[in-house]
């Protein structure tokens, strides 16, 4: 069972019919999107984990077989021309949570399909804490299946086929341990010093995109820059710069939260998407279409006076950047 | 409240207008009924003019509601038998109306999308109204059974949509209920399961036949009622219909107040 767990959903159910492959990526890149976009088609699920913007994990589940990272891409572009049907949902997720996707999508199996009665469970868990492990654990049977997120060793969530959301007890995720035949896999994120390519770096979607959409018969050729020698890590100077953009989008996040509650914390990060990334708040003309858009959807569940009063305090915290 | 001098003195006024021959007393409990339809349909104006678009559909429904329940008052309802069949079916557009402006607050509450336009809505409606009044126009004038059957018809278009609005506000409720106004929706969710009783104890005497226009069409027909054998459980009907008809409108009144003050 593809199992991936649902944060903040930013889209759901979009049809894929409707979607231009590459224009949502770019909508995903630009809003510095932390959390994963997940394709259901009929016959194959696709899942791409995004942290701050970066395309970091890509796999495809197609009859029975894993495809990683660039191959996942090329194989995700086929499935959105060839299938009749599939939708599209943006879930986004804690940097802790992300990480630990990132393990359960492209990460080794440290365990593989181990029968949970066969193995010292709770050996398991602690080396899982004494190795400082992020890694994700799947509990399953053939019929459900429940996931459980650490970071450094520490549990930062859990998660399971019934959920809607990210939980922080693990009620169900236990009972699923307790059904007969249950089975686990480790995956834990593999050791990167800090440093993990942007996938969407390594191919040119875009070009792959128009090639195989402009004529169906053709092979597509994909694009392939080599990877880059050196990380593509920022200057120091951009980076000091992007950690206080990043402070005032959540900052502006929590003002969203406080005024309008968690619908107005979706609501702003479906709009900062919109336009772009909160870098384009400097902007004042889009400062102003971003407070208009929240201002549009936040008439229908708080006051306008809390409008006016959140509108001012983002306005405030945009003024900083 | 005998209004009897008051509609003779119309009518002398307007001499097309029918002649009064029996006394006009409103029940001052009625007056109340259609003065609490008026102050929902005017908050939900109010919304729709300065909110967001999704109101409007509710307030048009409101509306037609408050227009409905008030036509019941004139003293001439009952001279044109058309008209009582054009605003039974006024009032089940009205609800057909609402729901849709529920189920677009849920989809809004899923998507945080707020597509179309209050024109599309308007001319939506007044299409909608446009053809009800052709289709009984263009058929023979309602008998006393048939005006029975559009206020079935009525009674049961609410009872349903009724249950699936109780069903979606509920959802709505937990997709949003840390927001100010959320405890104003779950006030909505209380108003439909008001009218789910009112409009299905309503539904439950007409389709046993113990309504009083089936009572008042058998009557002179000679046709036999078991009305008496169940007594009782007519006696509760008429009772939670009469209870529940005040408390919907009361409650209707009361919740665009509470939404009035949470959104101001």
């Amino acid at each position: 069972m593809f199992l991936l767990p649902k944060g903040n959903p930013l889209a759901e159910n979009v049809p894929i019919s409707k979607l231009q492959l590459p224009d949502a990526l770019d909508k995903l890149k630009n809003g510095k999107l932390t959390g994963c976009a997940i394709f259901d088609f009929p016959a194959a699920d696709c899942a791409l984990v995004y942290d701050e913007g970066k395309l970091v994990t890509a796999i495809v589940h197609r009859d029975g077989n894993e495809i990683k990272e660039q191959a996942a891409l090329q194989s995700l572009v086929e499935l959105m021309l060839l299938a009749s049907s599939g939708t599209f949902s943006v879930y986004a997720l804690s940097k802790d949570i992300t990480l630990a996707v990132m393990a359960l999508a492209g990460g080794p199996a440290t365990i593989d399909s181990q029968e949970i009665k066969l193995i010292d469970f709770k050996a398991l868990l602690d080396r899982i804490k004494t190795e400082q492990m992020t890694a994700t654990l799947k509990i399953y049977t053939p019929e459900r299946a429940g996931l459980i997120f650490y970071r450094n060793g520490a549990t930062v969530g859990f998660f399971h086929d019934a959920s809607t959301g990210i939980e922080t007890s693990a009620g169900e995720v236990q009972q699923i341990a307790g059904l007969p035949g249950a089975r686990v896999d480790l995956r834990v994120l593999a050791d990167t010093d800090g440093f993990v390519l942007d996938l969407a770096g390594l191919i040119d979607i875009r070009s792959l995109w128009e090639a195989s959409s402009g004529n169906p018969f053709a092979t597509p050729a994909p694009t392939v820059t080599p990877p880059p020698s050196e990380p593509t890590a920022p200057a120091p100077v951009v980076e000091a710069s992007k950690l206080s953009a990043d402070e005032i989008e959540a900052a502006i996040f929590d003002l969203a939260t406080r005024f309008v509650g968690k619908l107005g914390r979706t609501l702003t990060e479906k709009e900062l998407m919109n336009i772009g990334s909160v870098a384009s708040l400097k902007d004042p003309d889009k400062l102003q279409e971003f407070l208009t858009a929240i201002e549009k959807g936040s008439k229908l569940l708080a006051s306008s006076n809390k409008i006016k009063e959140m509108k001012e305090a983002i306005s405030a915290q945009a003024a900083q950047l | 409240m005998d209004l009897t001098g008051f509609f003779q003195a119309l009518t002398s006024i307007f001499p097309f207008l029918p002649k009064i021959y029996n006394a006009v007393v409103i029940d001052f409990t009625d007056l109340l009924l259609v003065f609490f339809w008026f102050v929902a349909a005017a908050f939900s104006f109010y919304f729709s003019l300065n909110n967001s678009r999704i109101w409007t559909s509710i307030s048009i429904g409101f509306f037609l509601l408050f227009w409905s329940q008030s036509y019941q008052l004139n003293p001439w309802h009952e001279t044109f038998t058309v008209m009582i069949a054009v605003h039974y079916m006024i009032g089940t557009v009205a609800i057909l109306v609402i729901s849709h402006g529920i189920q677009e607050y849920f989809v809004f509450t899923r998507t945080l999308e707020i597509t179309g336009s209050k024109k599309t809505i308007y001319i939506g409606t007044a299409a909608i109204l446009a053809l009800t009044i052709l289709v009984v126009s263009v058929n023979p004038k309602p008998s006393l059974y048939v005006l029975r059957n559009y206020r079935m018809m009525n009674n049961t278009v609410w009872f349903y949509l009724c249950i699936i609005n109780i069903y979606t506000i509920f959802k709505i409720y937990k997709e949003m209920k840390d927001s100010p106004i959320a405890n104003g929706i779950l006030s909505f969710g209380l108003v439909f399961i008001f009218a789910l009783i009112w409009k299905g104890a309503g539904l439950y005497l007409m389709v046993y036949q113990w309504d009083k226009p089936w009572l008042d069409i058998i009557e002179f027909d000679g046709i036999s009622t078991d009305i008496a054998l169940h007594q009782g459980k007519v006696d509760i009907a008429k009772s939670l219909f009469k209870t529940f008809n005040f408390l919907t409108s009361f409650s209707v009144a009361g919740t665009f107040a509470y939404l009035f003050k949470l959104l101001r």
